[in-house]
């Protein structure tokens, strides 16, 4: 194995391994749903791990990267039979860095008395309709050689009998290290928890009875992550990897790698896969491709949901 | 999984549509070679062939390089490190990096160089040649072995020059490639004149040769004007002494105008000098060794000559055994076009032969290989089978017209000249770019384009043929001394630019009826989506007029070929190409030396020492434009034109 790529190994096991060996059962509850789901295929393909990438989803993941991210993108995703999602995204540039919208949502169907749910309850039929909402505005500029980033966002679940809003900050950092690695952090969900009255959801039932309402929590998850780049011959060598820590409850592990090959200026062609600590619902691994041509990209992910079925995402990308 | 396979299959397929959609398909300009390169006049032994001379190698260096295994443990020679701060600088975290990767900083630079040297009893020429940027890691010195093994055969020392440790993502550095090589000649120098050393009374210092290529082109053309100063130019408290006697400059493919003393080019005076590039260079993409040519001068009345070669086909690499055919590293194939490349043995045959008559002729004095210079058809079965056009210019030459001076077009660049012209529908001076549009040359040229047909429904019907004249007083040409030995200069490239028919001559015997309707135009003819590229090939007359009106004419493709632009396409994508490049090709003007003893014997009533006019007579081609420049005479080019032409 050559130098690069030794490095590569060495620096995604550095961080994947804590996080691995600390992965606990998530707790939770946790809400909107669209804030654990995934949000653009190229980052889906590496595990879900996008802390320190340079696409413009990354506003979903990390502000501060919006200093380097540029384009716009769009992409779909079908978790089940009964439950799909999209999300768009935009940076440009702006002052020393760059700005950005976003926007997630999820429509799912989910029982009348049960809120709010999980990655995996969501996949099932349910007689009732839901759906959940994020936009987000970021900005990411350089200070001191440091990126940094802040994002506000507006979140909503919409379930029968069940309108939860809230707003949430982002803030992250990152910062290229020892050549071509970029490290970076980013605290996410930063808000208030809600409280959802106990006569709309079967959950409080677990709960003493003198409680007439139950906390649900935006799921802060605080994230470090690394990734590089490098060519190795023809090809061209992506690893990222991460560990993340959802509120104090629970912590885990993503990461992924992502293997180019361009046959003329301009036309590139990707095949990735990844690895993650599960949420509710989810299996540990994804995979996808991508193909390049000049500005517009064509991505493509996969990603193991519980039960042995397959979320499939696809998406458009111009830089 | 059946949908990502199905997808992933239209991906491919998509991809690979997508991908040939772009790819532009091969093009080239028919080649001419079989014809043009079917002689060899010169009977001289071929110089891209090995001499007689067994070969020796040997390296000498600091002895400490921690890299260079060969530098460190095999140096036959040990050298003391140099300090080249005042001409290299850099970022202080980036010199930081530098000195852990190479073990010395800009202030240590080691004297490293591996030496081909002929077995015997000498003195030898001592030629140096300095490889350009590149990975300093992929070292770039052995890759002109081919030549050292050549040029040593034939009674060279040829040094090649370590310089890999300035390579990387330095800019603003030739000048301190150049002073390296001038400390290198210190050493030599040292070397020559120490009782004990390999090298003791082997060097010819007498006559010395640099070589460098891509921005150790450019270094070269700095070392040959550092030679002669006193002070750095950058800075007057860095004194000079060097003082070599440095008399041939091969550069090849070079950059130019990346180090600018005093905020000019530099200046380069009194030294043979050649430079070669070709068409198909992925990495300087443009002739910028025209401009080093434009600008070199002879003052000091010796015979000094210089050449400017563009070879079609020919890449960046390929004269570098390591460089290879990517030009901008590995992956450029990835947006270089390589499938119009010469191949590599073609291409460094091309630079045995050149380099090799080059040397003989400069160091060892061997005339016999000066005719190449001026007509590369007088040696076609040494050349690789591609097409060339060259420059070239001797001591001697007398500017009559190079459209520099004024903008005023009827004079020309000495008192004395008068210039004129007939029918033609462009005639214009302006300056000429480089090919990526934004780059001059620093020169101006004269655009002649001519119709021979008149407007009008008949088709056949030609007028006089346009002319363009350059008139000379009777003063100017006794100074100038034009005998039979005389030659006379143009240099011309034809374009692709064809101007319309010509208005009908006016009818002066009708009367102007002024209630009659102006001429009114016929409809306009609807124009071909794409009218046909014209291949016919260019051609035109060339007069020479005596004092008495005795006129000489020879056709100007006796001396030379006067071709329609040459074809580039460097990069694989069409839109890339297009974007890049305003013009699918590079002007390049091939010079043409014409004796006038040649045009004498063809009009034997026509007295060579009584020339008054060169004139272009566009009778050879109904329509067409060139781009013509230095037009001058000169006395002293005979050993350039001995052969004659083929």
């Amino acid at each position: 194995m050559n130098a690069p790529l030794r490095a590569l190994f060495r620096a995604s096991a550095l961080t994947l391994l804590p996080g691995l060996l600390a992965a606990q059962a998530a707790g939770g509850p946790y809400a909107p749903i669209v804030l654990l789901l995934p949000s653009g295929p190229r980052t889906l393909a590496l595990g879900n791990t996008g802390v320190a990438g340079r696409d413009d989803d990354v506003i979903f993941f990390n502000p501060a990267q919006l200093v380097i991210a540029r384009g716009f993108s769009g992409s779909i995703e079908r978790y089940s039979a009964t439950s799909a999602g999209g999300a768009l995204s935009a940076v440009t540039r702006f002052n020393t860095g760059g700005i950005a919208i976003g926007m997630r949502m999820a429509d799912y169907e989910t029982p009348t008395t049960t809120y709010p749910l999980t990655r995996g309850s969501m996949l099932d039929p349910a007689p009732g309709n839901g759906t959940s909402l994020e936009a987000t505005v970021g900005v990411g500029q350089v200070i001191k050689g440091v990126r940094v980033g802040l994002a506000g966002k507006y979140v909503e679940d919409n379930v029968p009998a069940i309108r939860v809003s809230r707003g949430a900050v982002d803030v992250g950092v990152s910062k290229d290290f020892f050549g071509p690695y970029t490290f970076a952090l980013a605290v996410q969900n930063i808000g208030a928890s809600t409280d959802v009255p106990c006569a709309n959801t079967r959950t409080c039932n677990t709960l003493p009875p003198a409680n007439s309402t139950m906390p649900v929590y935006l799921p802060l998850r605080t994230t470090l992550g690394v990734q590089t780049q490098r060519p190795v011959k023809q090809i061209d060598l992506m690893a990222t990897a991460a560990v993340f820590m959802l509120r104090a409850d629970w912590v885990g592990a993503s990461g992924g790698v992502e293997a180019g090959y361009s046959w003329l200026d301009g036309y590139n062609v990707a095949l990735r896969a990844g690895a993650r600590s599960t949420l509710s619902g989810e299996a540990a691994f994804t995979a996808g491709a991508g193909f390049t041509m000049d500005r517009l990209s064509i991505d493509y992910a996969a990603e193991a949901l519980t039960g042995s079925r397959w979320g499939q995402r696809i998406g458009l990308r111009v830089r | 999984m059946a949908f990502s396979s199905l997808l992933t299959r239209r991906m491919l397929a998509a991809s690979i549509v997508a991908g040939a959609a772009c790819t532009q398909p091969l093009k080239l300009t028919k080649d001419d070679s079989p014809v043009v390169l079917s002689h060899q006049l010169i009977s001289a032994s071929n110089p891209g062939e090995k001499g007689t001379f067994a070969v020796k190698t040997l390296y000498y260096g600091s002895g400490t390089d921690k890299r260079r295994a060969i530098f460190k443990d095999s140096v036959t020679i040990k050298t003391k490190t140099v300090d080249a701060s005042p001409f290299v600088s850099m970022e202080p975290p980036v010199a930081k990096a530098r000195e852990k990767d190479w073990g010395f900083g800009v202030s240590k630079f080691p004297i490293n160089g591996r030496v081909w040297y002929p077995v015997g009893d000498g003195p030898f020429p001592l030629v140096l040649i300095v490889h350009g940027n590149h990975d300093p890691l992929d070292y770039s010195d052995p890759g002109y072995g081919y030549l050292g093994e050549l040029l040593a055969s034939r009674g060279f020392i040829l040094v090649s020059v370590d310089e890999n440790f300035i390579n990387g993502g330095l800019r603003g550095e030739s000048d301190g490639r150049a002073w390296l090589l001038l400390k290198h000649l210190e050493d030599w120098k040292r070397w020559n004149d120490s009782t004990g050393n390999p090298f003791y009374h082997k060097v010819d210092m007498n006559n010395i040769g640099i070589m460098g290529h891509s921005r150790g082109g450019e270094a070269v053309g700095i070392a040959a004007s550092f030679n002669r100063l006193s002070h750095y130019p950058d800075d007057a408290n860095v004194k000079f002494n060097f003082n070599f006697n440095i008399k041939a400059v091969f550069a090849i493919a070079p950059v130019d105008g990346q180090y600018k003393p005093a905020g000019v080019f530099t200046p380069i005076e009194n030294v043979n000098y050649m430079v070669i590039h070709g068409s198909h260079d992925g990495d300087v993409s443009s002739f910028n060794g025209l401009r080093t040519f434009q600008r070199i001068k002879f003052t000091d009345g010796k015979p000094w000559f210089k050449a400017a070669w563009y070879v079609y086909r020919a890449n960046h690499g390929q004269w570098n055994t390591v460089w290879g055919n990517k030009d901008n590293g590995p992956r450029s194939g990835r947006y270089l076009d390589l499938r119009g490349l010469i191949t590599p043995d073609e291409q460094r045959q091309f630079s045995r032969v050149m380099i090799g008559a080059f040397l003989e002729a400069t160091l060892h004095g061997k005339s016999e290989y000066l005719p190449i210079f001026r007509d590369h058809r007088v040696a076609g079965a040494w050349l690789p089978k591609t097409m060339y056009i060259t420059r070239f210019q001797e001591a001697g030459y007398k500017p009559l017209a190079t459209f520099d001076e004024d903008v005023d077009v009827t004079t020309g660049s000495v008192p004395g000249v008068t210039i004129s012209a007939d029918s033609l529908s462009t005639w214009k001076e302006n300056p000429l770019v480089l090919r990526n549009g934004n780059d001059p040359l620093n020169t101006n040229a004269v655009t002649l384009g001519w119709n021979s047909h008149i407007r009008g429904d008949d088709t056949t019907k030609l007028g006089r043929p346009a002319s363009y004249t350059v008139t000379l007083s009777d003063s100017l040409a006794g100074a100038l001394s034009v005998g039979h030995e005389s030659s006379s200069y143009l240099s011309l490239a034809p374009t692709d630019a064809k101007p319309g028919p010509r208005a009908p001559a006016r009818d002066t015997t009708k009367k102007a009826d002024s209630t009659k309707k102006a001429d009114t135009k016929p409809p306009a003819k609807k124009p071909d989506a794409k009218p046909a590229k014209d291949t016919t090939p260019v051609d035109l007359t060339v007069e020479l007029v005596d004092a008495a009106g005795h006129t000489a004419r020879l056709p100007l493709s006796r001396f030379g070929v006067p071709r329609r632009p040459l074809e580039i396409h460097i990069l694989r994508r069409r839109d890339e190409e297009q974007q890049r490049y305003p013009t699918q090709f590079e002007v390049v003007l091939q010079t043409y030396v014409m004796p006038v003893d040649e045009f004498a014997r063809a009009a034997p009533s026509f007295d060579p020492t009584h020339l008054r006019s060169i004139r272009l007579v566009f009778d050879r081609l109904v329509a067409g434009t060139v781009i013509v420049d230095d037009i001058g005479v000169s006395s002293t080019a005979r050993p350039f034109v001995a052969l004659g032409e083929p």
